[in-house]
């Protein structure tokens, strides 16, 4: 009896999170998807799921669709009740070896007047991408490197957070940051090192680098400091 | 109680009233049941229309008095539909249309055993959206709810065409015109597709009710001839 109480409260707990929706009110997502010569690209897979907790994985698909001819899509839900909910529009879930794209933690407020249009996506060939892995190599311990970010350059990202959760990715030191970038170009990257060799008054100084992003699918550079 | 035990009496006592009184009588208790089929037709271009297709359902009505020809009856009628745009209806399985209304209706005898019978109504509309555990594809087991609801009100207007087979039972057909309105809020371009709904119903059924009119139409013939 008490295996089957303590079977019926992790049940319970594993399946609270619920995502109640109003009939009554009806969101409006649209958008565009195009390919690297802004051509539109028709035939594309869109799913929206709504989530209520970021950490979390459980998700409810609430619609589906394609683009149209003209790589236009546009799918209407009725909105959660809880303005808190999260939504996410998942475009080319099948990939055809094509880039996946998502944007996650849509809310409520993200909607103008009832509609969020979203900027045209743009997908490109997986085989025209490269992953580029910037980490940092240590001379001296007393340096610290943060807000590393593209400043120049094609870059094509998986994911976009409306609403980023806990603290801003870019302003935190992290070993290693990762770009989605067109291959075979040049970019430049901008990040900052803190001198805490006095810790009560750290200095900030901001870099900017160049380099060549070659034709492999992942590319690593590392910043010396 | 008191109530129920007078309106009884009422409809116990309505067979020796309509004998005793020669005079003409203009009102009935007259209990009358209309079970039907319905085909549902549905006009322009909004949800029901567009993103569905409705399926032959059913409707029942009530109405308890005759007075001067005119009837007051109360029905409801549950209209389902599957979806077949999910870009526009969601992850929904199919949707139940249900209308609860008041109508008022005109008899006019054609034959002894035809009547047609023109009514307008109006009523309280309400969509269900049901999500059955197929639909609610949940990727890693969050719950959501299985019915999304949408309220409205609405009117009608229309005819029943009723043949009389024996004492009790008559079949009828009927055309009539439905149009919801609906609560929503969207964006302004679908107000209109997501808060109407046009419909023409094709109905079919049985009318079941012993009439009290006929009976003291023809006491009163007889008695007339005597």
């Amino acid at each position: 009896m008490k295996k089957i109480i303590l079977f019926l409260a992790i049940l319970t707990a594993v399946s609270c999170e619920t995502i109640q929706y109003d009939g009554e009110t009806r969101l409006v997502v649209e958008g565009k998807v195009i390919d690297k010569n802004q051509n539109p690209v028709p035939d594309v897979d869109i799913e929206i799921v709504a989530y209520s907790n970021p950490n979390s994985k459980a998700e409810d698909l609430i619609s589906y669709g394609n683009t149209d001819a003209s790589g236009n899509f546009q799918l209407i839900i009725p909105a959660p009740k809880d303005t808190n909910d999260y939504l996410k529009v998942i475009v080319n879930q099948i990939g055809n070896g094509r880039q996946q794209k998502s944007y996650n933690s849509i809310l409520r407020k993200d909607f103008s007047n009832y509609k969020l249009a979203l900027l045209p996506t743009v997908l490109y060939a997986n085989s025209d991408l490269s992953q580029l892995v910037v980490n940092s190599q240590h001379n001296n311990s007393n340096f610290r490197v943060s807000n590393v970010r593209l400043t120049n350059g094609f870059q094509s990202e998986d994911v976009f957070e409306f609403n980023p959760v806990g603290s801003d990715y870019i302003d935190q030191e992290y070993f290693e940051y990762y770009f989605k970038v067109l291959k075979n170009q040049m970019v430049s990257i901008s990040y900052k090192t803190t001198d805490f060799t006095n810790p009560a008054a750290p200095t900030v100084t901001e870099h900017t680098e160049s380099f060549f992003v070659n034709n492999e699918p992942t590319f690593t550079y590392t910043i010396q400091y | 109680m008191r109530i129920l035990t007078i309106f009884i009496a009422i409809m116990y006592f309505q067979p020796s009233f309509c004998q005793d009184e020669v005079k003409d009588k203009a009102f009935f208790v007259e209990p009358l049941f209309r079970v039907h089929g319905i085909l549902p037709v549905d006009l322009g271009t909004n949800y029901l229309a567009d993103a569905n297709k409705g399926k032959v359902s059913f409707g029942i009505n009530m109405s308890m008095f005759e007075y001067h020809n005119f009837r007051l009856a109360v029905g409801f009628d549950r209209i389902y539909y599957d979806v077949t745009d999910v870009s526009k209806a969601a992850t929904v399985d199919h949707s139940r249309y249900n209308l609860l209304y008041a109508q008022i209706l005109y008899e006019f005898p054609i034959t002894k055993n035809f009547s047609v019978q023109p009514y307008v109504g109006f009523g309280s509309s309400e969509i269900n959206f049901v999500r059955s555990s197929d639909t609610r594809i949940n990727y890693f087991g969050v719950e959501a709810n299985n019915i999304v609801r949408q309220r409205g009100i609405n009117v009608r207007g229309g005819f029943y065409a009723d043949y009389r087979i024996d004492k009790v039972i008559s079949f009828f057909a009927g055309v009539g015109y439905v149009q919801s309105s609906l609560d929503v809020d969207t964006a302004p371009e679908f107000k209109s597709y997501f808060g109407e709904a046009k419909m023409l119903q094709i109905n079919l059924g049985l009318k079941i009710g012993y009439s009290m009119k006929n009976k003291y139409l023809k006491n009163k013939e007889n008695a007339t001839n005597k």
